[in-house]
């Protein structure tokens, strides 16, 4: 077993290793900041299929039932508000103060509207009526009211906006917000989907890699039909849609479940090459490469506490794309833990327990 | 529930027991000798089980005493005491068996099990501010005033006198003073304004009632001083805002969300702290009460003490009442029975979790059906590594993300992960956030949640049924306690009263009358048997009589047992153990009696009631107290194994006696294997008809087979091979057909091993078992082909010992783990030819996160009969293997 202070020894060295290979990273890191656009405020869509649907009686794209609006349903599909007459007054209200308001079919495009009554101790005939309504379509997450659920033409959910983090106040207005960018992302998803249908290979992958930034719940194959169209991986989308942080920071820490085994000691130099590999692969999400500095960052807080490298792997972290939540976050950990007490490095602690 | 025909039944029930007691009595003088020698040794006994009669004052300071009021006090007229019409009592209290007093049978209970005690009309009057302000000339007052209106006492004047509404109120205002400290609370209410604002809340019927009843008050003063608190944050808390929907409410939900915030926080000392929410109202000077204060001569700092003195309950209080009054919450909280309240509002005043803006984003976010935050926990992702690699149990888990989550620990939480107790408070928390009463509760190695909705508590997130929920009842907190406080609750009428009557014997006894303390309590007893408190009183007060008279203990026994017993066995045998069985067994004189006595629990049990809790407490307690004679010690477990095979669910009690009867011996001979043998013919012969209770049944017969055995391997110089051939054959014949579909799971792919497997048949004998395993067949207490399940209890060097089947050329061992032992292998292994003298085999390296471990000789061999395994120094693991197979490779 290795002692603590070869450890530290050896790690400095290696983390002067990283320092070089962090500063080959930042120029293409600082191109992609900026060709990484700030988030656009939501435009309600103008293709002509909406104007015409605007033009006719909006009271028209209102559906009483569930299976009425599978059967009317357009590209746009159906946006279902979901509410609890019977417990939950806030979201009765709303369906007044928003869900009934014009606004609303003006901000949905060509989307069937459909409000499904969710009760806590309906009487057989509300029961029967909510039955009825709902027939065929899925739960709101975890039951959750009021919400707005997204789904296409096939009565499948492609985003769900539960609670108020995502309609704002009882007008709804940040909910119609987040309504247009949901059917916005779906709508360019489908114009992606036609795109690549048009192509093949790598070509095709490429595409398809494009939709995966979107904010919305993608068909399930099509991580499948990328790695399918690039075999080989050529175009890097086929390691952008498989890789999964929690993998990496799993196999790095020694653990399948996630509790730390006793007898584990991190191995430095594996740690830093696979983490350099996942922070220098430009075609992986930007997220998951701050992620692959967080781990490094807590290693070295964990072994040398607030030393130089410390700092150094945050402001790499940072210059990453600094306009992110993970380089808020280290913003914070310079702060907190830059002098605090919680910088020392850690006596070895494992789990005791396992729940 | 029981409607009133159930309570008249209780009551015909009682009466029947206390009237064959008294004919008993008179044929048996010798039973009072008895009785009196019992009487000696009976307040030591009780001692321990004995509440005081007034509640503990919890040692918060009160804020400095409030400005005092400028007008002139009018010293209340010195209150003459009236003269207590006492009934004639001699020296040594009579036992009070007169038909007069004890024959209950026509009380006439006329009121109904509705949800929420009926407070039908007000009390027209209660004391004046001015008499609020001298609270102990109050007391003082109203037992005057109760015992005037309650001269003589009998069933029909306790009833008659606690249906008036003054009464009521009287009765209830001195259980308040009963359970404050009166100079605190004196300099409270002496504090300009205060009286003016309490007195009103103080002289509703409804309100005091609920504050009083519906939860555990303690430290009255405080929980007072916390309403006017409230009340000044809040100069609404009396308006009714009207719903906007048709569901009527009843009125005054922000006054019992006062109170049920007041008498929670009280209770856990949550009183003072910054408050752990910047978004609170805490931070809003406008809103913040100023409290019953000091001079302008104090400090500043104290006043700022001062006013925060009450922060968490007031961000609490504030919550609930503006998210009711916006009607942001579940429209079932206005009508929750009061007793419920307290659950969403005393959840967790001291936890980030209970902090206003977890709460608000909680409420905001996770308002669901009641039932469906069954499932909320499942919100969280179960991760025990942050991103940054540090685990959950340190602090910093969630420290790098504050930025992201000002004020919002459950935000926080649903986002970035939690284990188990962090994903049931996130269930918990959102439910009571919403309105729907919630609580934490404790499993083996586990944390979970439950719900109340439908009427009834809702397991959630669940791995066990031996649940501690995280909130005390009466001073308890087991899941049985809070059962029964529910039921007690959903009685509601008939609750209340108890509980006017237990305040009534209390005041009664605090005036020296005990014998009529002792006859009002028993009218309590027997209105509510399910009200806790009140048992534990008559039981400190009847004890001198019952142990003198045995058969009119038995009549209390008979009637604990029939009115708790089905329902809530495991409140009835804490009961019977800890407050009926110790002046019980002084009285009563022949094994014979004490069997009558120990039966009547059996055959009161509900068939589908499961034993899963600590039966062995009760049984060993009757079973060490019938006499040292085989012949009754016998009869008692054969009266065990009958009730057995009448409700599987007890099968414990079938391993439990097997054991013991072994244990009167420590070695089978022809008598204990015949006890044995017949516990066993509970055992259902046919299979097929009796699938579930053979189950039931084997998993428990396993289980003593392998303690019996146990017990054999470590008696020195008991073994006895015909013995642990007899186990040997129990275990492989009850296990057998439970086994084979554990045992599907594919194997990991390790080196044939030449030779024969001679470890099938083995017997498998474990120091510590899982708990986990006393109702199901989990492990092999045989070795099979396969290998065989083995799991025991957690702990470091738990050892198991595997007796061969016949002695074997040792030439290797294969050890195929569990996912979750595997990585903390360091097992070492013995091998011994006597089960004595142990040698050792191997000494496995440290964890190699390998599926399986192989001890291979090389080609040498090494003799033995039986194998034992070290789990290792541990703590938290044990042993928990898929398999261990020992070859012997010079056999075919």
């Amino acid at each position: 077993m290795t002692s603590t202070k070869n450890n530290g020894t050896r790690f400095t060295r290696l983390l002067q290793f990283i320092s070089l290979l962090a500063f080959a990273v930042f120029p293409t890191a600082l191109a992609q900041e900026g060709a990484s656009p700030v988030p656009e405020a939501p435009q309600v869509a103008t293709d002509p299929a909406q104007e015409d649907a605007a033009k006719s009686s909006p009271a028209s794209r209102r559906d009483a039932t569930f299976s009425d609006a599978l059967r009317e349903a357009g590209p746009d599909g159906i946006i279902v508000f979901c509410y609890g007459p019977d417990w939950n007054r806030r979201s009765v209200r709303m369906l007044k103060s928003f869900w009934e308001r014009q606004e609303v079919e003006q901000a949905t495009g060509t989307a069937r509207l459909l409000a499904v009554p969710f009760y806590q101790n309906p009487t057989d005939e509300q029961k029967a009526k909510a039955q009825e309504i709902a027939r065929g379509m899925p739960q709101p997450p975890f039951g959750v009211c009021p919400s707005i659920l997204l789904l296409n033409n096939e009565g499948k959910i492609y985003a769900s906006l539960p609670g108020m983090d995502y309609l704002g106040d009882e007008s709804g207005k940040l909910g119609l917000e987040n309504i247009a960018k949901k059917l916005e992302a779906f709508r360019k998803m489908r114009e992606l989907l036609a795109k690549a249908d048009e192509v093949v290979g790598p070509a095709k992958a490429k595409i398809l890699g494009e939709m995966m930034d979107l904010p919305i719940t993608l068909p399930k194959d099509i991580d499948k039909q990328i790695a399918e169209a690039d075999p080989n991986d050529t175009t890097g989308m086929v390691a952008r849609t498989s890789y999964k942080p929690q993998d990496l920071l799993y196999k790095l820490m020694g653990t399948q479940d996630g509790f730390l085994s006793p007898q584990f000691e991190p191995n430095l130099k594996n740690m830093l090459q696979e983490s350099m590999k996942v922070i220098q692969n430009e075609n992986l999400h930007m997220a998951d490469r701050q992620e692959a500095y967080f781990l490094l960052i807590g290693q070295v807080r964990r072994e040398e506490g607030a030393s130089a490298h410390f700092k150094q792997l945050i402001n790499a972290c940072i210059k990453l794309d600094p306009n992110s939540s993970a380089a808020t976050i280290a913003r914070s950990l310079l702060e907190e833990w830059g002098t605090s007490k919680a910088s020392q490095p850690d006596k070895k602690k494992k789990d005791k327990k396992k729940h | 529930m029981e409607g009133r025909q159930g309570s008249n039944t209780r009551i015909h029930r009682l009466t029947k027991h206390i009237k064959s007691a008294k004919r008993e009595d008179m044929k048996s003088e010798f039973a009072i000798l008895v009785a009196v020698l019992g009487c000696l040794g009976l307040g030591f006994l009780l001692e321990p089980f004995m509440m005081p009669e007034k509640q503990k004052v919890v040692q918060q300071e009160l804020p400095p005493p409030p400005e005092p009021i400028e007008e002139p006090i009018v010293e209340p007229e010195p209150v003459k005491e009236p003269e207590i019409v006492q009934e004639e009592t001699p020296e040594e209290p009579e036992e009070v068996d007169d038909p007069e007093t004890t024959d209950v049978k026509k009380m006439e209970i006329v009121q109904e099990d509705n949800v929420q005690p009926v407070e039908e009309k007000e009390a027209k009057r209660g004391p004046s501010p001015t008499e609020w302000t001298h609270p102990k000339q109050l007391q003082k007052k109203l037992a005057s005033r109760i015992r005037t209106g309650l001269s003589h006492v009998n069933k029909d004047s306790v009833l008659k006198f606690i249906k008036t509404p003054e009464n009521r109120l009287a009765v209830t205002q001195w259980e308040l003073l009963n359970r404050a400290d009166l100079d605190k609370l004196e300099d409270l209410m002496k504090g300009k304004g205060v009286a003016d604002s309490l007195v009103p809340l103080l002289n509703d019927l409804q309100w005091v009632s609920t504050f009083v009843y519906d939860g555990e008050l303690e430290s009255a003063e405080t929980a007072l001083a916390m309403v006017y608190d409230f009340r000044q944050a809040d100069p609404k808390m009396d308006e009714d805002v009207t719903p906007e929907d048709d569901v009527p409410v009843r009125p005054g939900v922000k006054k019992r969300i006062a109170a049920a915030v007041a008498v929670e926080f009280t209770r856990n000392g949550w009183y003072s702290g910054a408050s752990m929410s910047n978004k609170g109202n805490a931070d809003d000077s406008k809103n913040l009460g100023s409290m019953p204060g000091t001079r302008s001569r104090k400090r500043k700092a104290e006043r700022e003490a001062q006013k925060n003195a009450y922060l968490l309950a007031r961000e609490r209080y504030l919550f609930f009442a503006e998210s009711w009054d916006q009607g942001l919450l579940n429209s079932q909280f206005g009508n929750l029975p009061d007793w419920l309240l307290h659950f969403p509002c005393g959840w967790k005043g001291d936890s980030p979790f209970g902090s206003a803006g977890s709460m608000r984003w909680m409420r905001d976010n996770t308002s669901a059906p009641a039932i469906k935050f069954t499932d909320m926990a499942f919100q969280v992702p179960y991760l025990p590594l942050n991103k940054f690699g540090d685990t959950i149990f340190t602090p910093l888990y969630y420290e790098p993300f504050n930025v992201l989550y000002p004020n919002n620990f459950a935000k926080a939480v649903r986002d970035i992960g939690a284990v188990c107790g962090g994903c049931s408070h996130f269930g918990a928390s959102s439910s009571c956030a919403n309105g729907v009463p919630a609580i934490t509760v404790g499993e083996p190695g586990h944390c979970s949640y439950a719900v109340y909705a439908d009427g009834k508590w809702h397991p959630s997130f669940t791995i066990s049924d031996e649940r501690h929920p995280h909130w005390k009842v009466w001073g308890m907190n087991t899941w049985s306690a809070l059962e029964m406080m529910s039921d007690m609750y959903a009685e509601g009428q008939r609750t209340r009263d108890a509980q006017l009557m237990t305040s009534l014997g209390s005041m009664m006894l605090s005036n020296h009358s005990a014998d009529k303390a002792l006859q009002v309590y028993e009218m309590a007893v027997t209105m509510q048997p399910l009200y806790n408190p009140v048992w534990k009183l008559y039981l400190q007060a009847a004890a001198k009589s019952l142990s003198r008279h045995p058969s009119r203990s038995l009549g209390v026994n008979d009637f604990v047992c029939s009115s708790v017993a089905p329902k809530h066995p495991e409140m009835c045998a804490l009961y019977l153990t800890e407050t009926i069985y110790p002046s019980l067994l002084k009285a009563l004189r022949t094994s014979k009696q004490k069997m009558i006595a120990f039966k009547s629990f059996f055959d009161n049990l509900d068939v589908n009631e499961k034993a899963e809790w600590d039966l062995q407490k009760l049984l060993n307690l009757q079973y060490d107290s019938i006499g040292k004679s085989f012949a009754n010690k016998e009869r008692y477990l054969r009266m065990v194994a009958d009730t057995v095979n009448r409700r599987p669910k007890f099968g414990p009690a079938l391993s439990w006696a097997m054991t013991r009867a072994y244990g009167e011996s420590r070695r089978m001979g022809d008598k204990v294997r015949g006890i044995v043998d017949k516990l066993l013919e509970a055992l259902p012969k046919d299979e097929a008809e009796a699938q579930e209770k053979h189950a039931l049944l084997s998993a428990t017969v396993v289980r003593a087979a392998e303690e019996m055995c146990a017990a054999a391997m470590v008696a020195p110089g008991r073994l006895n091979p015909r013995d642990l051939n007899y186990f040997l054959d129990l275990a492989n014949k009850y296990s057998a057909p439970y086994l084979e579909a554990k045992n599907e799971d594919k194997m990991p792919d390790f080196p044939k091993q030449e030779g024969k497997l001679v470890s099938e048949g083995g017997m498998v004998m474990m120091e510590k078992y899982n708990p986990d395993q006393k109702t199901i067949v989990q492990h092999a207490a045989a070795l099979t082909a396969r290998g065989g399940r083995i799991l025991s209890e957690k702990g470091n060097h738990v050892k198991i010992t595997i007796q061969l089947p016949e002695p074997a050329n040792i030439t290797s061992v294969v050890i195929v783990p569990t996912e979750g032992c595997k990585k903390y292998r360091e097992w070492n292994i013995e091998t011994s030819s006597d089960g004595k003298n142990w040698e050792l085999l191997a000494d496995l390296p440290d964890s190699k996160d390998e599926a399986y471990a192989l001890v291979d000789l090389e080609g040498r061999s090494r003799k033995a009969k039986f194998l034992r395994i070290d789990s290792g120094a541990e703590q938290m693991v044990g042993i928990d293997f898929r398999a261990v197979l020992v070859y012997d490779k010079h056999k075919k």
